[in-house]
């Protein structure tokens, strides 16, 4: 059967072109991959090539001609035995692809990805413990790595250094170096290892010594972790937490000091959590480690030795999506994530209740000795006037940025 | 023997089908054809086993069809389909199967090698035999983040073949405009032995790979094989190649094209005859016409898919 050259489009945006040359006559032999023609495209002049072998039995289009639209026939070539009788052109060529279909902006009966990810909240009510950010962190990564083989932690100084900031402490000598990994300094390298042993399904936390330096990383974070799970529609997902202290740190100068949240917080396919308290950095980043999904974990170094009670249940864990109600008011709502909380937390008691008078931001660990309602405003024992800190102010940074699920119920702070 | 040669014209055909729905309209973006390389994967794959994991970048279609992905899936993909490997969301460039251990389809220049590294990590952490394959060309392999996975690769000992696809151009830079030196050698600093391969013979780069695989697999660290290739076509669908003169390109084709490569020898070799040739070349054409017409046949993706698989809901 004979077989219809068409005008082929020879880019995106090409609709027509000048079909220059005949490279072949009628009569001519052509192997497949063979160039035929020249075409003059809106962008350059590009060769034509057979698609098939046969013979030039016809050419439809004669060289010159301009404004030859995308999938007109130009020629036919026909097979082993046929001659150029074969070779009419079939009236109408019809174009076979198919109209875009509208996109909406909104989703239609979809609902957002975002909503219902936040399961109901367990009230941990039961005994607590008093532990540093850090160790909360560490207790962290440790618990998951008891419980599944497939955690390990990878970063500079993670393992025999102890940490850059002393947050892996003690993890080498239990999990030895098969799963407490040093790296040399090269961020873009091993945040990529790192992406690759997760899409094989292991589930790697990444350490970088701050965020600062993971902008050498930032083509893997985004490009390979965050973008994979939709290009691949949904067939490889990548389980990967990457973590260490971001925003500034006391005294350390503008490459050092910078806060990505925000810059996170824009990327589909992140999810990204910047927590405050200990029970926060325990709960979320148990959490994290668990989340089939590329979680960007941001600390924050300052809060690193701060001491906060943390539930001593074995399988606390914290909902990610989710905000936390630091306290209740009446007047205005405040937001804020990370060492902000208590920044907030401070000024919010000193401004509003003349409580302050702390500078201290260490919480101590007494329950209040009576019930807030009957305390007095400048009581420096009493909860009510301490900066939060038995609370989880942790706000919870996803996709679209942040998100306070809980806004409806009442301020926070 | 016939085998390769029935991989490598599958690529071919498919690949040229691929040109012609997208001279069509029917294909969008980008689309990198692979005519010309068919050897490099086909040999590199033979020496592999199941359990072997594989990663390349943009030029990939024949990457996944010798994977043992189905050529309906790819083209559908490509055409960006519902019925694609990634549901029309990924295109050319970006198609995965878990089952196949094909891990892309990358997008960007030089993220295989520290992917693939990570993909011989996760071998060696669970101890199952493995090692990884991680392909990219020899623009690619100009970029730093490569030479930060070969440092960890030969510290850590990782199971891993860096492939590297030269195929004489990066996009439009010739070899001689944007590379210093041989690639092959570019291990030598970080311990990493490396060979260059004839990349036109399918025999060769087996030869090649089947050494550098009982190195890997032996536990020695990584390894890495230059293959010497070129591409008949441009850089992608919209590069008129005028980088280089058509007599260039002739003489590859006529003098050193790999599928006529190895059928010669097969002929020489008296198993086979031209009708084999003929069954096998009309078997392939029929895959390649039977994808394209499942490709067209299948639906384009529903608007609602914008909103999936952003994340890993629940």
């Amino acid at each position: 059967m004979s077989i219809q050259i068409l005008m082929p489009a020879l880019s995106p945006t090409m609709t027509e072109g000048k079909l220059s040359k005949w490279l072949k006559k009628e009569g001519d032999k052509v192997k497949a991959g063979q160039a035929i023609a020249e075409i003059e495209t809106d962008k350059a002049t590009m060769e034509v090539e057979a698609v098939d072998e046969g013979v030039i039995g016809k050419i439809l289009v004669p060289a010159g001609t301009e404004g030859v639209k995308v999938n007109a026939p130009i020629a036919v070539l026909l097979e082993e035995g046929e001659t150029s009788s074969d070779a009419i052109p079939a009236k109408t060529a019809t174009r076979p692809a198919a109209e875009p279909p509208s996109i909406s902006c909104v989703p239609q009966s979809q609902t957002p990805a975002f909503a219902g990810v936040a399961k109901i909240e367990k009230d941990w009510t039961g005994p607590t413990v008093s532990l540093t950010v850090r160790e909360a962190l560490r207790d962290a990564m440790a618990e998951e790595m008891r419980r599944d083989q497939d955690v390990f932690v990878m970063g500079e100084e993670v393992a025999e250094y102890q940490g850059a900031y002393k947050v892996t402490q003690g993890l080498l000598q239990e999990f030895g170096s098969k799963r407490i990994i040093d790296t040399p300094i090269t961020e873009y390298g091993f945040a990529g290892i790192g992406v690759g042993a997760a899409f094989a399904g292991l589930r790697p936390v990444v350490e970088f010594m701050t965020w600062n330096f993971a902008m050498q990383a930032l083509d893997q974070i985004v490009s390979s972790a965050a973008k994979t799970l939709y290009m691949a529609g949904g067939k490889l997902g990548c389980p990967i937490v990457f973590r260490g202290p971001n925003g500034p740190a006391s005294r350390v100068a503008a490459q050092h000091s910078q806060c990505y949240a925000s810059w996170y917080g824009h990327i589909p396919g992140l999810k990204v959590l910047a927590p405050w308290s200990s029970a926060d950095a325990k709960g979320l980043l148990k959490a994290a480690i668990r989340d089939p999904n590329p979680v960007v974990f941001l600390e924050n170094e300052i809060m690193y030795g701060q001491h906060f009670d943390v539930p001593a249940d074995p399988d606390f864990i914290l909902p990610i999506g989710k905000a936390k109600i630091e306290r209740t008011g009446e007047h205005v709502t405040i937001t804020a994530f990370s060492r902000m909380v208590v920044a907030h937390g401070r000024r919010g008691a000193a401004g509003g209740r003349q409580a302050g008078g702390r500078g201290d931001q260490r919480g101590s660990h007494q329950p209040p000795h009576h019930p807030p309602a009957r305390c007095r405003d400048d009581c420096q024992q009493c909860e009510e006037n301490q900066p939060p800190r038995f609370r989880r102010g942790g706000l919870a940074l996803r996709r679209h940025g942040l998100r306070n699920r809980h806004a409806d119920d009442g301020n926070l702070l | 023997m016939m085998q390769f040669y029935k991989d490598m014209l599958l690529i071919r055909r498919f690949e040229e089908k691929a040109g012609q729905l997208y001279g069509m309209g029917l294909i969008g973006g980008f689309c990198h054809l692979y005519i010309g390389q068919e050897a490099v994967v086909v040999g590199i794959q033979s020496a592999l086993e199941p359990k072997d994991s594989v990663i390349t970048a943009y030029r990939d279609h024949g990457h996944m069809l010798v994977c043992g992905m189905s050529a309906n899936g790819v083209m559908a993909e490509l055409t960006g389909r519902a019925g694609g490997y990634s549901k029309g969301k990924g295109g050319s460039m970006h198609m995965f199967s878990r089952d196949k251990k094909f891990y892309g389809g990358h997008g960007i220049v030089g993220a295989t090698a520290p992917l693939g590294a990570g993909l011989a990590f996760a071998h060696k952490y669970r101890n199952d035999g493995g090692i990884a394959t991680a392909y990219y060309g020899d623009g690619a392999a100009n970029q730093g983040q490569v030479y930060e996975a070969y440092n960890m690769a030969s510290l850590w000992k990782l199971p891993i073949i860096f492939i590297i696809e030269n195929n004489g151009y990066s996009m439009g830079t010739s070899l001689a405009r944007g590379s210093a030196g041989d690639f092959c050698k570019r291990g030598e600093g970080y311990g990493i032995p490396g060979e260059k391969v004839d990349g036109m013979n399918v025999l060769a780069v087996r030869t090649s790979a089947l050494k550098a695989v009982d190195y890997v697999r032996s536990g020695n660290g990584p390894m890495i094989l230059e293959v010497m290739t070129y591409r008949y076509r441009g850089h992608s669908m919209s590069d008129p190649a005028k980088y280089r003169t058509k007599e260039e390109v002739e003489q590859m084709r006529e003098q050193h094209d790999p599928i006529e490569n190895i059928r010669k020898i097969i002929l020489e070799s008296g198993k086979y005859k031209e009708d084999d040739f003929k069954k096998a070349d009309k078997d392939v054409k029929d895959v390649v016409n039977a994808s394209a017409e499942f490709a067209q046949a299948s639906p384009e993706p529903d608007p609602s898919e914008l909103w999936t698989d952003v994340l890993v809901e629940g």
